[in-house]
């Protein structure tokens, strides 16, 4: 089981995406922004981060680009979650070093079949 | 290790052969106003793929000419050229001129270098005088791509060329992960080319050099493809093409391993994807072998939808099988056998043997049974080509293509239904300005349609113009003593008319039709193979041609009959009715020529035994035999034999292997007991008989 | 072709003559069975016989090499032979009295066929040669078969009736 960061300022969001994740038994936490995201994933070592795109405090993108250049991070797959309504975002966070992109809306099998897939 | 390509220039040219069909196709259904992408790039991945295998196989001639009509058509694709008749007639001409190189190089003879030299002249000029695309040409589609190259190609799966970037793996994507997602759409072979991999020294773990060809053996929606891909689009190369396999049944040599071969991509779908095909293969040429797909797929994977077969393979198992259909009506007879009554079991097991045989029959003539867009395929250019030549806006319009007939009789339709096609748009279709005149619409229809109809074939060659001008018939035959000049005709007798050798009403003999070849020349050839035609037409309206065709020229059904001891067969297509006439019925009109009279209709009869000479007729009054009423094109008539015998499925055999054409015979078969038995022509018969007839008077 | 070349020959007899073909024309040995008689034919072609499903005339060789006709017996026999025809080739019958041996006859020993009144049509001699203290006559199979190769002269007829 994969060691996952969620990472979401909506709770409702951010509670489907853990509470699916633990339920497939993946040790899950979250953070709430990126600035929150940034400080757990320093604390310790995910093997999957997924972070909604608009945050106050520090975007997804921002998250991603900052977290890519950290030397723990620089393989590990990075997923953002957008909206087809923004699909610039879609290029914005692959430049700056997202692994791939998970589209809102989604439901549980959407989601853990992509973290499946992405985990191997 | 020398390898000798010549071993491949047998399916280079069949391949080829068809890509010139598809071009041809393609171009032709281009609709200049809105181009349809699919359409253009059918057309380049055709051309693309001719000058693949020429350059290859060593055709340089056929490769270079066919790397400026690659050009010409890149241009259109990308919109660098727009797209206008002018562009769509060179490449016509160029098809032509691509056709006649392989042919030579195929025969190994010369090819009209000349021709060549121009046509790709025409082709630089085009090229040269580049008009940008005013619009993006419009439309789309994958998996609906036209008709023309889903009737002629089918595709076995996909080709996905991989080539992800070094970015790549540093976004966390892992190529592994998609091939192994690549792997659970469908049955995959993936082969990877490490050509590119820097050496030892300058190796970085993290990179990834690698290229990966993956082939789905398997045609899966390609949206599900490119969905696996769509994280990475922008950190990879990526081709996906797809494959396709040639469906024809051709005689050749090919092995089922060969047949698998031509499981092999053509080129891409969109332009951005092509060009990386190209960057690929250059790849492969570097590299060696890596990424070529090894020439015979594992047996577990191939989903193989035909194979290719010898023609006579197969038809030395048609043979056999009327063999079988011998012996069966051999034991069929023994059925009746006084010594073998009283065992049912053998009784049941002939039954079922019949229902077997016939079944097996069946289905094996199925394999000689091509669809009949094999000919009506060129009749889109050739009217295309009349019409212009003409002045005529003239619309084709085709149905039935997939109608399924024999082989032969395929290649044996095309001469007449070319002849009809041009006598329907020379002579059929008034010029626009007269249809404008006449309140019809500018353009001209001609109709092709072919569909089954019990037992039979039936091919209607109609159009929408003058129809059939019967006082200038009538004024012709009677010119030209075909028929009396007070004779009174029903419209119909007029029109067939048409069909008299030497009949034809055009005065002034044009460059398509009149070239000696009447109708009378089309009816011998249907008849030639079992078949009918009939005309129908309405002044003003337009012209049907109705042609009945046999589905099959080796088997039929027949009534065998006894005149002595000999035994005959009349196809039971010609048979109307048999009788035993009476007294009452019968006629000597003339003097001598016996007829019978059949509600109210005077149908003369044909003695068999006296025109073929058969030695004792048991039964020389007409009221002691029976009379066959059998009907051809031209007429109804009576043969008079001594005994009506079973009615049987018949294998027919040739009569010309061995021998040579009898007159009034047109074949043989052999009956259940080995003997061999003629098969009546029973239009040659009436003819025969006016012969002889002809000879009394004189 | 050397001296020393010899071929080898399928002897039969027609009455009290022995003719002789090449044997790498000869197909198969049938023994005699009915025919269907096929009509405008000439008078030496029997008829049409079937072969495992192929359809093969019989030529009546007395009839076509102008000999007076007798009825078939046990031992009348027909020779299928392999000729070329247009490009193609044909398989055809010709009924013999009976059937004798093969023989070998080298280049040397054949003779031309003498220019003398014979009871046969000449063009269909290729030429002469003997066998056990016989003459042997080699007919050619080509002109045997040509149906333009005149028929029966009628002159000949009565003379050997």
């Amino acid at each position: 089981m994969a060691k996952i960061l969620a990472v979401d300022d909506s709770a409702s969001m951010r509670q489907m995406v853990v509470f699916t994740l633990r339920a497939a038994g993946h040790d899950v936490e979250e953070a709430e922004n990126g600035v929150q995201a940034l400080e757990k994933a320093r604390a310790s070592t995910f093997d999957l981060v997924i972070s909604d795109v608009n945050m106050p405090e520090m975007n997804g993108i921002e998250l991603i680009r900052l977290l890519r250049q950290e030397s723990a991070y620089q393989f590990t797959p990075l997923l953002m979650l957008t909206t087809e309504s923004a699909p610039e975002k879609k290029a914005e966070g692959k430049a700056a070093g997202a692994t791939g992109w998970i589209v809102k809306p989604f439901n549980p099998d959407q989601l853990l079949s992509i973290v499946k897939k992405v985990l191997g | 290790m020398g390898i000798d390509l010549s071993q491949f220039h047998h399916i280079f040219f069949e391949e080829s052969f068809e890509n010139v069909d598809l071009l041809e196709q393609g171009l032709l259904a281009l609709d200049i106003t809105q181009p349809d992408v699919e359409t253009i790039n059918t057309i380049f991945r055709a051309a693309h793929s001719i000058k693949g295998g020429a350059g290859t196989f060593g055709f340089q001639m056929v490769a270079d000419f066919t790397h400026v009509m690659e050009n010409l058509l890149d241009r259109i694709r990308s919109g660098q050229r727009t797209l206008d008749q002018d562009v769509v007639d060179i490449l016509l001409g160029s098809v032509d001129c691509l056709r006649m190189l392989l042919t030579a190089a195929r025969e190994g003879g010369e090819p009209d270098r000349a021709l060549c030299v121009a046509q790709q002249e025409r082709l630089e000029a085009a090229l040269s005088d580049s008009r940008p695309a005013s619009a993006e040409p419009a439309g789309e589609g994958e998996e609906g791509a036209d008709s023309a190259s889903a009737r002629v190609s089918e595709q076995t799966g996909w080709r996905i060329v991989f080539h992800p970037h070094p970015e790549l793996t540093q976004r966390g994507n892992d190529p592994l992960r998609l091939i192994r997602e690549l792997k659970e759409l469908a049955p995959a072979r993936v082969t990877c080319d490490s050509s590119q991999l820097p050496s030892w020294d300058k190796y970085e773990p993290t990179r990834c050099d690698l290229i990966w060809t993956i082939e789905l053996m398997q045609v899966v929606p390609r949206a599900q493809i490119e969905d696996i891909f769509s994280w990475v689009e922008d950190e990879c190369d990526l081709a996906i093409v797809p494959m396709v396999k040639n469906v024809v049944l051709e005689g050749d040599n090919s092995s089922p391993s060969q047949a698998s071969q031509e499981s092999r991509p053509i080129a891409a779908g969109v332009s951005q994807i092509a060009s990386m095909t190209e960057e690929n293969e250059n790849h492969d040429k570097k590299s060696g072998q890596v990424t070529r797909p090894p020439t015979s797929l594992p047996s577990g994977h191939t989903i193989s939808q035909s194979i290719r077969v010898d023609l006579p393979k197969v038809d030395a198992l048609i043979n056999m099988v009327g063999e079988l259909v011998i012996t069966q009506s051999m034991l069929n007879m023994l059925r009746d056998e006084p010594e073998l009554q009283g065992y049912d079991r053998l009784h049941e097991g002939l039954a079922q043997l019949q229902r077997q045989t016939r079944a097996l029959q069946e289905g094996v003539m199925q394999i000689r049974m091509l669809p009949i867009s094999f000919c009506f395929s060129r009749f889109p250019r050739m009217v295309r080509d009349l019409g212009r030549q003409l002045g005529k806006d003239i619309e084709l319009v085709m149905s039935g293509e997939n109608t399924e007939v024999d082989k032969t009789v395929i290649e044996k339709i095309t001469d007449p239904l070319v002849h009809l096609v041009r006598n329907s748009i020379d002579h059929g279709i008034e010029p626009s300005e007269a249809r404008e005149a006449a309140g019809k619409p500018r353009t001209g229809h001609v109709w092709l349609r072919a569909y089954h109809q019990v037992g039979n074939i039936v091919i209607e060659v109609a159009d929408d113009g003058g129809g059939i001008n019967r006082d200038r018939v009538l004024q012709k035959a009677r010119e030209r003593g075909l028929v009396p000049a007070d004779g009174r005709l029903t419209p119909q007798q007029i029109d067939e008319l048409i069909f008299e050798p030497g009949f034809s009403t055009q005065e002034a003999v044009t460059d398509l039709s009149g070239r000696g070849v009447g109708m009378d020349v089309v009816r011998r050839n249907v008849q030639a193979l079992g078949g009918s035609i009939s005309v129908e037409s309405e002044e003003g309206k337009g012209t049907t041609f109705i042609i009945r065709l046999p589905l099959t020229l080796a088997i039929m059904d027949g009534q065998l009959i006894q005149v002595g001891d000999e035994t005959y067969i009349i196809p039971l297509v010609s048979v109307v009715e048999s009788l035993e006439p009476d007294r009452a019925m019968i006629h000597y009109v003339g003097g001598d020529t016996e007829t019978i009279k059949l509600r109210g209709e005077y149908v003369p009869v044909i003695r068999l035994a006296e025109i073929l000479g058969v030695h004792q007729p048991v039964r020389p009054a007409l009221e002691d035999g029976i009379v066959v009423i059998v009907e051809t094109d031209r007429q109804r008539y009576g043969i008079f034999v001594d005994d009506l015998l079973n009615q049987q499925q018949i294998v027919i055999k040739s009569l010309e292997d061995n021998y040579r054409r009898v007159p009034g015979i047109s074949g043989a078969t052999i009956l259940g007991d080995g003997r061999v038995a003629l098969i009546l022509d029973v239009d040659g018969l009436m003819g025969l008989l006016k012969e002889k007839e002809g000879m009394v008077h004189e | 072709m050397s001296d020393i070349a010899t071929r080898e020959y399928l002897t039969f007899s027609l009455g009290d003559e022995v003719y002789a073909i090449d044997i790498l024309r000869v197909r198969e040995i049938r023994s005699w069975e009915t025919v269907t008689r096929v009509p405008f034919a000439n008078l030496w072609e029997c008829g049409l016989v079937n072969v495992r499903g192929a359809i093969v005339p019989v030529t009546d060789l007395r009839r076509r090499l102008g000999l007076s006709t007798r009825p078939f017996d046990k031992h009348t026999v027909v020779i299928l032979v392999g000729r070329r025809d247009n490009d193609r080739d044909k398989i055809c019958g010709l009924v013999v009295d009976q059937l004798n041996d093969v023989i070998s006859a080298s280049a040397t020993s054949i003779q031309d066929a003498p220019r003398f009144r014979s009871r046969i049509d000449m063009r269909f001699v290729s030429g002469l040669t003997e066998h056990a203290g016989r003459m042997v006559i080699l007919l050619n199979l080509d002109t045997l078969f040509d149906t333009q190769a005149g028929a029966v002269p009628a002159d000949l007829e009565g003379e050997t009736q």
